[in-house]
This record gives C-alpha cells, structure tokens and sequence, in this order.
C-alpha cells in the first residue's frame, strides 16, 4: 500500500506544474540569473581586480594573543619571523597585505573612515584587538565594517570568517595535543591555508595557488568566489521542500481537502497514508535539487570543488529538514490554507535570507549579532555545511551539519507526529 | 408539529410489517454538535440490504454531517454506529474496505489521467494488481469512461468529472455505497446516466445511501426515504407512503372569471374539499382524498352557471411532501 500511495504521488507532483515551476524550474532559472549577473567574474575570477581595503592596526597597548598561540600561528617558514616579531596584528596585517586579491592601505581608524566615506575602500578591517566592538578585542578575532552590500563586501566577509575559523582550529590544535612537532605540523599547513587564503574563499588566484590547492585535496580553490551564493541557493531550494510537503499534507487532510476525506474513507491508515505522500514529497524534492546541482556543476560549468554525492547528500539532509519544516507547519497550522501557503514560503526565504543568498556576508552578520540564529537557521546550517564540504572537504564539520539537519528532521517529525497523534475531526 | 408526528406514526407502522431484510447500517441516537448548535440530534437510522434509502433535508438539515459522522470523519458527541454489525470507528478499516463514497465534491487527482485516478483509489482498497486491473476496466465501461481513460480530468466536462468521481468511488465494488449529492451542477442526459448507474449497482446488490435537494431524482430513485430536518428525522417511508401521509392528496385549479364568496364556500362544502381560494382569475381547491373530485367541482360550477376555462388536477410529489414537512420559508 505504501508503494502503490508513494509512486501515485509521485507522478502526480511530476506533473504538478507549480511543483515543477517552483521546486525544479525557479532555482534553476535563479542558478542561471546568478551565473549571467556576475558575468565574467565567475568564469574569470583569476582575473579579478584586487579589492581595496583599510587596515586599522591595534594600538600597541591592546592586549595581545597568547604568546604559544601567536608564534605557532605563523607555522609557515616564511611568516614566522615576522610575526613573531610584530604580534598579531602586525602578522594580520602582513597576510592581508599579501594576500593577492585585496590592495591593503595600513592607516589610522579616522583615515579609514575617511576612505570608506570616500568609497575609496570597500572596507575596514580592523586587525585583531583593534576592533572597535570590545568583544571583538576581547576575542582576539579580526573585524570588518562596510559602508554598503556588494561582492567586494562578501569577499572581505569570507577572508574574516576564514580567518577566524582557521585561528580557532589552531587554538584547538594547541589545546589537544602535546607533541610540539605535530602542534607545528597542524599550524603549518593551516596558516599555509590561510596565508595564501584563496583556497578559504573558493578563489581562483593564481597558477601557484591552484598548485597549493592540488595538494590539499578536492575541496580547494577550483570554485567561483561567488560559489557562495550558488550553495545558497541551494539552500533555498531545500527549503522549498516546505513548500511542497506542507500542500502535500494539506491535501491529505480530510478536514481540508475532498481528496482527504476520500483518503480517510479508505482502509489504510492515517500514518501509511502521510508518511507515503511526504516521503514522495521528499524524493522529487531531491531530484530537482540534485537536478540544480547538477545543471550548476556541469551546464553552468561552475566547480563545486567537491564531489558531488557528497554534495547531494548533504542537500538531501537539507531536503528533509525543509520537508519535515512543512509537514510540522501542516500540523500545526493546518486549518488555513492560505497561512499553509504563507508560512513556508515566508520561512524558507526568510532563511534564505539569512545564510546570505541576497546579501553574501549575512551569514558573517548573524553569527556575530546572534550566533544561535546561524545554528537553528536550517539554510544557513546547510549553506555552511556546503561551504565547509566545498572548502575542506568532507571534514568533521560537514560531519556536524549533516547531522544537524537529520536532527532538525527527526524534531520537527516527532513535533508533527505528536501533533497529529490520534487526531480525529470535530468539523470538515 | 402534527404533520411530523402523523408521518413518523404512520411510516414506522407500516414499515414495521416488512424488514427482511439483513440491516447493513445501523445509527442509533447520535448527537453531534458545532459548539452549542446541534447539527445532528437524537438521530436514528436503519438501512436494510439492498434498499436504495433516500436522505433528503434542507439545507444545514445534518445531511452531510450525518453522512461524515457514519463514515467516522467526524468525531461525534452521543450514539451508536454500526455498520455491517459492527462499530464504526476510525480504524475499522474492514468495514471501510466494503464501503464505497461519492463525495459531494469532486475529488479526483487533477494530475492523473481518467485511468490512473480510478486505479489509485481502486488500489487503496484492493492489492491485488490483475484483479485491480479488472475492477478499472469495469468501472470505466460501467461510466462510460473508456473513450476518456488517458484524459486528465482537468479535460473533461462537468458531467464527465461526475462520472469520474463516482468510478473512484464505486471501482472496488463495495457493498455500502454512499452518494452525497452526485448530481449537482450536472446536465439531465449526464444525471440520467447516474442514476441509472445507481439503480445498476443496486440491482447487482449494493446497498445505497443517496442524499439530494432534488425531490424528482429521490422520488424516482429510492425505495425508501427519510427526511431530516435541524437534525432529526421527520419522515421515513416510501414515497407513496410518505405522499399518503399529506392532508392534501389533489390539489384541482380551475380558470375562472369571477366567483362570489358565497359560491366558493358552496364549494368547499363538497365533499373532500378541504381548502378552497381564489387569486388571480384561478380557483385552487385542495382535496383530502376521495375519487371523482373533480367531476364533483364541474358539477357544481356548471349548476351555478360559473363560466370556467382550463381545469387542471395534480396529485402531490414528493416535493410537496418535503416543503409540506419541512415548511415553505426560506432557510440560511
């Protein structure tokens, strides 16, 4: 029975043409919007013109990194002596300055901000303990202030996220392990990593770069700087399995639906019934969103950097949370049609939203006003997995998204389910 | 008041002579409210085997909601079902297996083709592919489908899309079928079709429950009728028990010029006559039974030298039985 329910439904959100419109075409025909957009910048991004950018270096009386975490930072040969020599800071400010893509102009903070008025920087980057935010000094992180939204914003978004990212790993690999020689080993080829720092933001810099990344594995460096958005989208379309899933469930209510009460009148159960139509919800879901990664990867050309099963798995957890989102507004605000038609829509681009497929560094934005938001913000946990999954490869914190999704799948099922539980009509 | 008792009275009395007949539905006291206001109250319903039973009431009578509660898609506040001797509830999923529902509505799956609707919903009830396979072959001849059987029904007409929705609903031959007004909004060729589709199914040995506004369709239809009204019975019979418990049993209008007062109450003087008025140029006389009434009001026109035109006689429907019960003012 489960069968016969499951392939009927199937073919019927096949042929659904809003199903096929929206959940298929739209991220697509989005996909294509975004490839035309940025243009030549995609496929030329070895090409790209280096982004102006001020640099606030700390006062000397800022407090420091810890002294273990700021030598063994500079891991690489080249580096170490500088900044050892300088702390923190100044080793901030050599990487960026000699990072390829930005032109770096070290000034005082009122000289950077007459620069950002001017437009003559596309940003400040306040070098770590020079933040103007007490708890960025405290945290010793790096920090960014634009006067506007833009690629060149999202590019010095990502250089501050992978910037951080790396020095928490270090300070991680410092924490664990005793053995100097590996604590070396780990800080070396991680501030290689963030050195050359093309490979974090998906940039294609140079011949020399390209071979750096060869050496790190798949997830580096042969991907657009606007990947960012590309994975976004993705997000969004497994979102879109909200959408799909809470019809799905609309239209097997008998309360709601002819088609429903026609269901409720036959002798299978309530729960085969459901769970048969949402779970061929959930695999045309996938298709079209493997569908997206597919014409993304191979029509438009653009290179995830990673395989693409592990893509598509990934996406598929995101399928099942954004399913499960829907099938959990079903239950719970089933009664409206026309909220069952809102809500979706209004949550799955909300938080599209929020893991930056309008604005590239709204994920960077949320995680330093309201970290938790990025942690529950389904989109953002699967953009940030494909990120991860695209920039390091398959690693423990891809590990740690997928695992997120499936448990926001597991949740919002068992808040679905004990919503659902025993529910019987009082008016149709 | 006294009309429902008289019917309820004379109609459980002379049904009570002839049950038997197997009781395939059994409602007994059920009670189903919407907050305060009951839909359904104090209701009780027999279907025999084979009976073609008619539920007609106006509008908001607890047609549906009475039909809903049966099938267990409304939880309800008091009484019994029992279907096939058994309880109806939820889960009873081999009551539901030998149950058939036409919905009011058309519910079809606008993606499928004709084929492929009829089949799914055939194969909720039945596993078996061949014999599935059958029973759509078989319920597309028997709603004359077959030339629409790649069609989507978003192709077909509205009459199309009836038949449609009662092949999903009868394919699996159950041996209940319950029909929620299936002829609304559909053509008299498309409407003749169903019902005599109707009448085939029962004659093959369903069991029908029919409910319906028009008084015509019931009246040719059904070998009993029951009429609800605010939720509880008003009536049961057949037609032409239910006709013989009005007062009025031929209603004789006659065109005529002018007439005195003095010479209408001479004709409610004769006998049988119970109601006599003038309105219009037309006299309507309504009688309480007898035989030759007519011939009686000629003669009498005739004698008082009444200059008359066109006579007309007409024994009562089921119609009138219905706004007779259920009164003439219009309902929300």
């Amino acid at each position: 029975m489960f069968g016969h329910i499951f392939f009927c439904k199937l073919k019927e959100l096949a042929h659904k043409p809003w199903c096929i419109g929206w959940n298929l075409m739209f991220p697509i025909v989005l996909a294509t919007a975004f490839y035309i957009g940025f243009g030549n910048f995609i496929t030329d991004a070895g090409e790209l013109a280096k982004v102006d950018v001020a640099v606030v270096e700390a006062p000397e009386t800022a407090e420091p990194l810890s002294a273990s975490t700021k030598t063994e930072m500079t891991g690489n040969p080249e580096k170490t002596e500088l900044t050892a020599a300088s702390g923190e800071t100044q080793g901030f400010t050599q990487l960026v300055k000699e990072l390829d893509f930005l032109n770096a102009h070290v000034v005082s903070e009122d000289e950077a901000e007459k620069l950002l008025a001017k437009g003559e920087v596309a940003g400040i980057l306040y070098a770590p303990g020079a933040g103007t935010d007490p708890s960025d000094r405290e945290s010793g992180n790096p920090s960014l202030v634009v006067a506007e939204n833009g690629l060149d914003q999202t590019i010095l978004s990502q250089f501050v996220r992978s910037y951080i990212i790396q020095k928490r790993e270090v300070e991680t690999v410092m924490a664990k392990s005793q053995d100097p020689e590996t604590r070396q080993d780990a800080v070396r080829l991680i501030s290689e990593g963030m050195t050359y720092g093309s490979d974090d933001m998906n940039l294609r810099y140079s011949e020399d770069e390209t071979a750096l990344s060869e050496d790190t594995g798949s997830g580096h460096s042969e991907s657009s700087p606007y990947m960012h958005y590309f994975l976004a989208l993705i997000a969004m379309a497994c979102l879109y399995g909200s959408w799909l899933s809470a019809n799905v469930f609309h239209g097997m209510k008998a309360d709601q639906s002819e088609l429903g009460k026609r269901f409720e009148c036959a002798p299978v159960s309530r729960l085969t019934t459901i769970t048969a139509s949402i779970f061929a919800g959930l695999i045309f879901q996938i298709l079209c969103v493997t569908a997206l990664i597919l014409f993304i990867q191979y029509v438009l050309g653009l290179s995830f950097g990673a395989p693409p099963g592990l893509i598509i798995l990934i996406s598929a957890a995101g399928s099942m949370a954004g399913v499960s989102f829907g099938v959990m507004f079903g239950a719970l605000f089933g009664r409206s049609s026309a909220a069952l038609t809102a809500i979706p829509l209004i949550f799955s681009m909300a938080c599209s939203f929020l893991s930056g497929l309008m604005i590239g560094n709204m994920q960077q934005i949320v995680e330093v006003k309201a970290p938790w938001l990025n942690r529950i913000n389904p989109a953002a946990v699967l953009a940030g997995g494909l990120d991860e999954l695209c920039t390091y490869g398959p690693g423990k914190a891809y590990a740690e998204d997928l695992s997120v999704l499936i448990v926001m799948s597991v949740v919002t099922m068992l808040i679905s389910s004990l919503a659902l539980r025993r529910k019987s009509y009082a008016s149709l | 008041m006294s009309v429902e008792t008289t019917v309820k009275t004379v109609c459980a009395g002379q049904s009570a002579a002839d049950k038997p007949q197997e009781i395939i539905v059994r409602i007994d006291n059920l009670v189903k409210r919407y907050k305060e206001k009951p839909a359904v109250d104090h209701f009780s319903l027999e279907v025999r085997q084979g009976e073609i039973l008619g539920l007609v009431g106006p509008n908001g009578s607890g047609k549906t909601t009475t039909i809903n509660c049966l099938l267990s898609l409304l939880k309800y506040d008091r009484g019994e079902i029992e279907i096939f001797g058994k309880p109806m509830h939820p889960a009873a999923r081999d009551i539901k297996s030998r149950i058939g529902v036409v919905m009011q509505n058309v519910a079809v799956i606008d993606e499928l083709s004709v084929y492929d609707n009829i089949d799914f919903f055939c194969g909720l009830y039945i596993r078996d592919r061949a014999l599935r396979k059958k029973y759509v072959e078989e319920a597309l001849d028997f709603t004359n489908l077959q030339e629409y059987r790649k069609n989507r029904p978003g192709k077909l007409s509205g009459g199309l899309l009836r038949r449609l929705n009662i092949a999903c609903g009868i394919a699996h031959k159950p041996k209940l079928i319950i029909f929620d007004e299936p002829t609304v909004a559909v053509d008299p060729q498309s409407r003749n079709a169903i019902l005599s589709g109707i009448r085939r199914l029962n004659e093959e040995g369903a069991t029908v429950i029919y409910t319906s506004h028009y008084m015509e369709e019931v009246e040719e239809l059904c070998s009993r009728i029951v009429i609800i009204d605010n939720g509880h019975e008003v009536a049961d019979g057949t037609v032409s028990e239910l006709k013989g418990s009005l007062r009025n049993r031929e209603t004789i209008t006659v065109e005529a010029k002018n007439i005195s007062e003095e010479e209408l109450s001479g004709l409610k003087e004769i006998s049988h006559v119970y109601d006599v008025t003038f309105h219009e140029g037309e006299i309507e006389i309504r009688c309480d039974g007898g035989s030759h009434n007519l011939v009686h009001i000629i003669n009498y026109l005739m004698e008082k030298n009444i200059d008359f035109g066109r006579v007309n006689t007409k024994l009562p429907t089921l119609n009138d039985v219905f706004l007779e019960i259920t009164g003439k003012e219009l309902r929300d």
